[in-house]
């Protein structure tokens, strides 16, 4: 099998588990225009917390993956409710919201770190193991990062299928109109929250299987996802994790051409483009969820 | 002789010793007899007591802090009282050169142990500067050797590289992927590994890097199952060498797995992944009828009840070191408190007893060191000594 | 113990000097920028490589850190430039995250991830630096020169005029400062502060390698700054001392000394979002670049709010208009038209509005007065026609540059900066005039304050000022320039019946004494009064045009404004 086609193969997997952050971020982002770089904290917060109950009080797999939903969204709604909201109420500039963010960030890296040390922990109760795949293989949990579409689509049916959905949108293409038929703008945001950060269980789940969970995991994950928003163009779900997906494509391939090292650069440096050349993102306004 | 400080908080010991120093230079050994009691040499230690890196730190200091308790319950060495001062360095190069700074101007000591590489990079030109002995007991880079006034208690490079090309090429193993941190620890001992390899006849059929603390080896694994090597050379501080272990099985590497220097964390994060792991190390024989080993071994078990390491050792080797320089300037008559006068005596002489597994180290040229290699292979979750190799 | 103090000290003017870097642009420009890391990433490798490949002498390792650190903030601010306020928090995200990479990579330049050691120290005098208390002496000089120097920039009508364009871009514009340009200047010479303590640090520590530089060091300068307070450097100097000592103190604690990294990292992240949430803009608030002259005077003529409305109206009669030195221009409109997606706002629109006269644009909501006023003053192109002020076409030209020509322009709402005080917000006005000393600016926004009522209020921040008192600033920055040409959009908007008259009179002062005089207006009692040439509007073309008498009487304004068959109502 070509080795452009193996990685290929194995960039897509990636690209999904990128894409289903992305949608996780994009929600948030998308609607409320806060650059929540919180939700890396959030991130954390899921992947630890299923950890602590599965791998510590030997909780099942399963319960510890459905409590995490619940409390997950909690906290993406309490920094909300705690902090962007009285923000907002203050007409705080625009950097308060972001070093608020950054704060709560840095603040969850903290403790993350005092309370599981700074190495990386990993869900043992998932091992890892490979697949055959005809001519070559492909680790397990890598598959199962395919399965990330299946939440995107629910994320992407939700917000086109339902009446909050519709607000959402309303409120991400131009909230003084969706204020003015009587949208409660606040009630919305609150949603959005609460969607994406539930978003991040799955998406940490897979994520944690592969790599291993350390206190700097949420925000490794968050600026792909963002960069991924942002390129993709800030007006749809879609965009976002198609950018993500090609990211993930891109990265991969990237390793063909480059050493290892620049794999960053690449993906921040097409980012850092994007925003000067075509800040409405690749897609501009051409995508609506 | 340090130039005459003119602080006027001179401890009481202090003054003793700077007046026995005094007398010592005049050549009239018994006034020096006569102040034995009261004499101390202080030197300094750098060791990772937070950040990165903390957990050795502690170990560390352990090993160093037990030397200095062993000579000084024998009575000292040659009329000197040893006294170590620990400073954090952090785990950064800039906490190095405070460090540094710290103990060779506040504190003026003529001999320092350190390790971590970017630390002691950073630290040799102020040992340099002030002529001071710095010896590193734990990072391993090329980088390290061929500096003035740094030696390592350390394998680095060579003799850490050629046996495991040794073992593969004994094994019938004729080709080998290499996947290894984008540091000088990775990189620096892939080139040599892949060099003599190479001029054993093995062939190196793919060679990658991942960035430091990365947590996804999936692209290169791809890349190196693709090639089909029979082992996977790989190195990496820290955790991420277990995850990487688990990962190529999961990428279907059915190889050897081989590296320098393996990770203690390797059999925790690696599990089953990582078994038959042939590594090198400092070769440790707590069997060993070496009265020094089994001096250090009881002494390291009776206080801390475990069986201790090469982390712990390397520092105790680092002070007996440093006790026997003493003795051999202050048999000429000359004061050791001089970073110039221990340094004479250790190029004179560059060998001191080996704690872990008997036998001499042997400080070389280029400031590396010549001892005991290991070569281990995990099993059941430990390392399992296969060879020692010894030096003539 | 000494020797730990001035080991601290040495770090405290490293980031003192990060501070401020990040204190000019983010605080005091507005700019929401996080790349100052990789900057003095940039200024630690230079120094390192002009003394170890180049054998630079000290000290042209610091001049050309600063020299390069000032060269890539030139090149990142003109790229960053094009982007909306929201987006360069991300793009220098962006940037900084690319920095890092490429310095843990570039082996050959920067030694990758081995660093770049054995930098020696700075020789001066003939001897190195090689003791400690040397070292943190020449530090301290270093930083004590830099934050004497960004505190003159501060107070300086530059320093306003960035402040100005943080609080409010197109009004900064319209009063004729290039805001782009003002910008791109504070983050070069930011770029090149973080460089200089780039160099320093080089110089120290003797070894560089990429985990200083990376966004983890950003987020710790962010910090500092937040803690002193936005704008304000003093309070950067004592955040930057007491957060560089802080996590020494948790070395103290045995118990936590162990998690002392991650637990410093908890410490600074709580100060920064209890800091940010309740002081948004820092403990220590802006200090304002210029104060209210300290001459004795009897009374001030205003103190309370309310009380300051009234008379200061009163007051509008006995303003001084001053006289033109050169005549006013008559600007002239050929064929504009704008449109919006769909919505064709301009039309078509033909006009002349002479000097020495009243002109004013009257029409329904959305008739397209206001986008006719922002498409001559420059804040939008017009996609077709053109534009004349005197003889000089000024069709696409940026607002700043139509200003400079002698425009003043107000806004619909009130629009002043809220965050600089009464008179800062008048000495920003008169600051582009020409280069005039700060003393006279002062002494003359001065008197404008008095003339309209509000020195009293001249060093409060105006955006804690009474809406009238806001709308008497506004009134004080047109009559403060004395422009030949004024434009003014809705100036008689919430006024109560005394105060319409006031104006009327006082906008017919300033035509007689030959300006150009627009107004877009609603109140059409007001117009009446004040205007010599009416203009309608609707659906962006002009319906009709004339003396007030006349359109009064024209049935199709009527129509236009209150339907068919309605009766006009006369003031």
């Amino acid at each position: 099998m070509s080795l452009l086609v193996t990685l290929v193969l194995l960039g897509l997997t990636v690209g999904s588990l990128y894409a289903l952050f992305a949608v996780s971020f994009g929600v948030i982002y998308n609607v409320t225009h806060i650059f929540h770089l919180a939700h890396g904290a959030v991130i954390g917060a899921a992947g630890y917390l299923i950890f602590f109950l599965v791998s510590r009080l030997d909780w099942p797999v399963w319960l510890g993956i459905v409590v995490a939903v619940p409390v997950a969204a909690a906290i993406g709604a309490a920094v909300e409710l705690g902090f962007y909201r009285p923000l907002r109420r203050r007409n705080a500039p625009h950097v308060a919201f972001f070093l608020t963010s950054v704060g709560i960030l840095i603040v969850a890296e903290g403790l993350f770190g005092t309370i599981f040390g700074p190495g990386t922990v990993t869900y043992t109760f998932l091992p890892l193991a490979a697949v055959p795949l005809g001519p070559t293989s492909m680790p397990n949990a890598n598959l199962a990062m395919l399965s990330a579409w299946a939440f995107v689509a629910l994320a992407v049916a939700y917000v086109l299928a339902t009446r909050t959905g519709r607000f959402m949108r309303a409120v991400a293409d131009t909230p003084v109109v969706a204020a003015s038929v009587g949208v409660d703008i606040e009630r919305t945001y609150l949603i959005s929250f609460l969607l994406g950060s539930a978003l991040t269980v799955p998406g940490v789940v897979l994520y944690v299987w592969a790599q291993g969970l350390t206190p700097l995991s949420g925000l490794n994950v968050l600026l792909v996802a963002s960069a991924a928003v942002i390129i993709g163009g800030r007006t749809g779900l879609l965009s976002g994790a198609i950018a993500a997906f090609g990211l993930g494509i891109v990265q991969a391939v990237a390793l063909v051409f480059l050493p290892s090292g620049w794999q960053d650069v690449v993906v921040f440096t097409i980012l850092f483009f994007v925003l000067v050349v075509r800040p409405n993102g690749v897609f501009g306004r051409a995508f609506r969820w | 002789m340090h130039s005459g400080s003119t602080r006027s908080t001179l401890s009481r010991s202090r003054a003793l010793a700077a007046i026995g120093g005094i007398a010592a230079a005049g050549a009239v050994p018994r006034l020096a007899h006569a102040q034995a009691a009261a004499k101390t040499f202080t030197f300094g230690a750098m060791y990772p007591m937070t950040g990165p890196g903390a957990e050795i730190g502690q170990e560390q200091s352990q090993g160093s802090d037990l030397a200095v308790a062993d000579v000084n319950a024998r009575g000292g060495v040659a009329g000197w009282q040893l006294k170590v001062i620990v400073v954090d360095h952090k785990g950064v190069a800039a906490g190095g050169v405070q460090a540094m700074n710290q103990l060779v101007n506040l504190e003026k000591v003529p001999y320092v142990l350190t390790g971590f590489a970017g630390v002691t990079l950073a630290a040799q030109p102020i040992a340099a500067q002030n002529q001071v002995v710095l010896v590193n007991i734990g990072g391993t880079s090329i980088n390290l050797l061929d500096k003035p006034w740094l030696y390592n208690d350390q394998l680095i490079g060579e003799p850490l590289n050629a046996p495991i090309a040794q073992y593969l090429v004994e094994h019938g193993i004729r080709t080998v992927a290499t996947l290894v941190s984008e540091d000088p620890l990775g990189k620096d001992n892939a080139a040599l590994f892949i060099a003599d390899y190479t001029k054993r006849g093995g062939k190196v059929v793919v060679s990658e890097t991942f960035p430091v603390g990365a947590s996804d080896f999936s692209a290169q694994l791809a890349k190196i199952r693709a090639a089909n090597p029979q082992a996977l050379y790989n190195i990496a501080a820290g955790d991420p060498q277990g995850l990487l272990v688990k990962q190529a099985r999961a990428n279907d590497f059915k190889g050897l797995f081989c590296g320098a220097l393996a990770n203690p964390s390797l059999p925790i994060m690696g599990g089953a992944a990582a078994e038959g792991f042939v590594t090198t190390a400092l070769a440790v024989d707590w069997s060993s009828k070496s009265r020094n080993v089994q001096h250090f071994y009881t002494s390291y078990k009776a206080k801390f009840g475990k069986d201790p390491d090469w982390v712990q050792g390397t520092p105790y080797e680092g002070v007996m070191l440093l006790s026997k320089l003493i003795e051999r300037v202050s048999r000429q008559g000359k004061d050791p408190r001089s970073g110039a006068a221990l340094l004479s005596a250790l190029e004179a002489d560059p060998t001191f007893p080996n704690y872990l597994s008997g036998g001499v180290v042997t400080l070389r040229k280029d400031h590396g060191c010549t001892r005991a290699v290991a070569v281990s292979e995990l099993r059941g979750g430990k390392f399992v000594p296969i060879r020692v190799i010894t030096p003539q | 113990m000494q020797n730990y103090l001035t080991q601290i000290s040495i770090f405290v003017s490293i980031f003192l000097l990060l501070a401020i870097s990040q204190n000019l642009v983010l605080g005091f420009g507005g700019l929401f920028s996080i790349v100052q890391a990789a900057l003095y990433g940039v200024g630690a490798y230079t120094a390192a490589l002009l003394v170890l490949r180049l054998h630079a002498p000290f000290p042209l390792d610091l001049i050309g850190a600063f020299a390069l650190s000032c060269a890539v903030g030139a090149v990142l601010a003109g790229l960053l430039s094009r982007l909306k306020a929201e987006l360069v928090i991300i793009a220098t995200l962006a940037l900084q995250l690319v920095f890092s990479a490429v310095f843990r990579n570039w082996n050959a330049v920067t030694g990758g991830n081995y660093g770049t050691y054995g930098i020696p120290r700075p020789s001066m005098f003939g001897s190195p630096l090689a003791g400690l208390a040397p070292f943190a002496a020449y530090a301290a000089v270093v930083a004590l020169i830099v934050f004497a120097a960004s505190l003159l920039v501060a107070h300086s009508p530059f320093g306003l005029a960035v402040r100005g364009q943080r609080e409010d871009p197109v009004l900064a514009e319209a009063l004729g400062h290039n805001g782009a340009r003002e910008r791109t200047l504070i983050f070069v010479l930011a770029a090149g502060i973080a460089g200089i303590a780039g160099a320093l640090y080089a110089q120290f520590v003797g070894y560089v390698d990429p985990s200083s530089f990376d966004v983890n060091q950003s987020l710790s300068i962010i910090t500092i700054v937040v803690v002193g307070g936005l704008g304000n450097l003093w309070g950067t100097l004592g955040a930057a001392i007491i957060l560089t000592i802080l996590p020494q103190l948790l070395l103290l604690i045995p118990a936590t000394s162990n998690a002392a990294a991650q637990l410093q990292l908890l410490l600074y992240g709580l100060i920064l979002v209890t800091i940010v949430r309740f002081w948004p803009n820092g403990l220590i608030p802006e200090r304002p670049s210029v104060r209210a002259p300290q001459h004795p005077r009897a009374a001030p003529t205003s103190d309370a709010e309310g009380e300051a409305a009234a008379p200061a109206l009163e007051r509008l009669d006995t303003v001084a208009v001053e006289p033109l030195a050169i005549p006013a221009s008559a600007v002239r409109l050929e064929g504009l038209s704008k449109s919006f997606g769909g919505l064709q706002a301009v039309a078509g629109v033909s006009l002349t509005i002479e000097p020495g006269c009243v002109t004013a644009l009257i029409g329904p909501n959305g008739a397209g007065k206001t986008t006719l006023f922002n498409l001559i003053c420059g804040l939008l192109r017009p996609d077709e026609g053109r534009v004349f002020f005197g003889g000089r076409e000024t069709t696409n030209a940026a607002q700043y540059d139509v200003a400079r020509l002698g425009v003043t322009r107000t806004f619909q709402d009130v629009r002043i900066f809220p965050q600089l005080t009464a008179l800062e917000n008048i000495v920003f006005a008169l600051s582009t005039a020409a280069f005039a000393p700060r003393a006279f600016l002062r002494d003359r926004a001065f008197a404008t304050l008095v003339d309209l009522g509000l020195d009293g209020h001249a060093d409060r921040p105006a955006g804690s000022l009474s809406y009238a008192q806001q709308k008497m600033l506004m009134i004080g920055t047109v009559f403060a320039r004395h422009d030949p040409i004024v434009f003014l959009d809705e100036i008689a908007a919430g006024l109560d019946h005394t105060s319409v008259h006031a104006f009327a009179r006082l906008i017919r002062r300033l035509a007689a004494s030959g300006r150009t005089v627009c107004l877009v207006e609603h109140n059409l009692g007001f117009v009446w009064e004040a205007a010599d040439t009416v203009i309608v509007l609707d659906a962006g073309r002009i319906v009709t045009s004339g003396p007030p008498e006349a359109i009064q009487a024209d049935p199709r304004v009527v129509e236009i404004y209150f339907g068919q068959s309605s009766t006009v109502v006369r003031p």
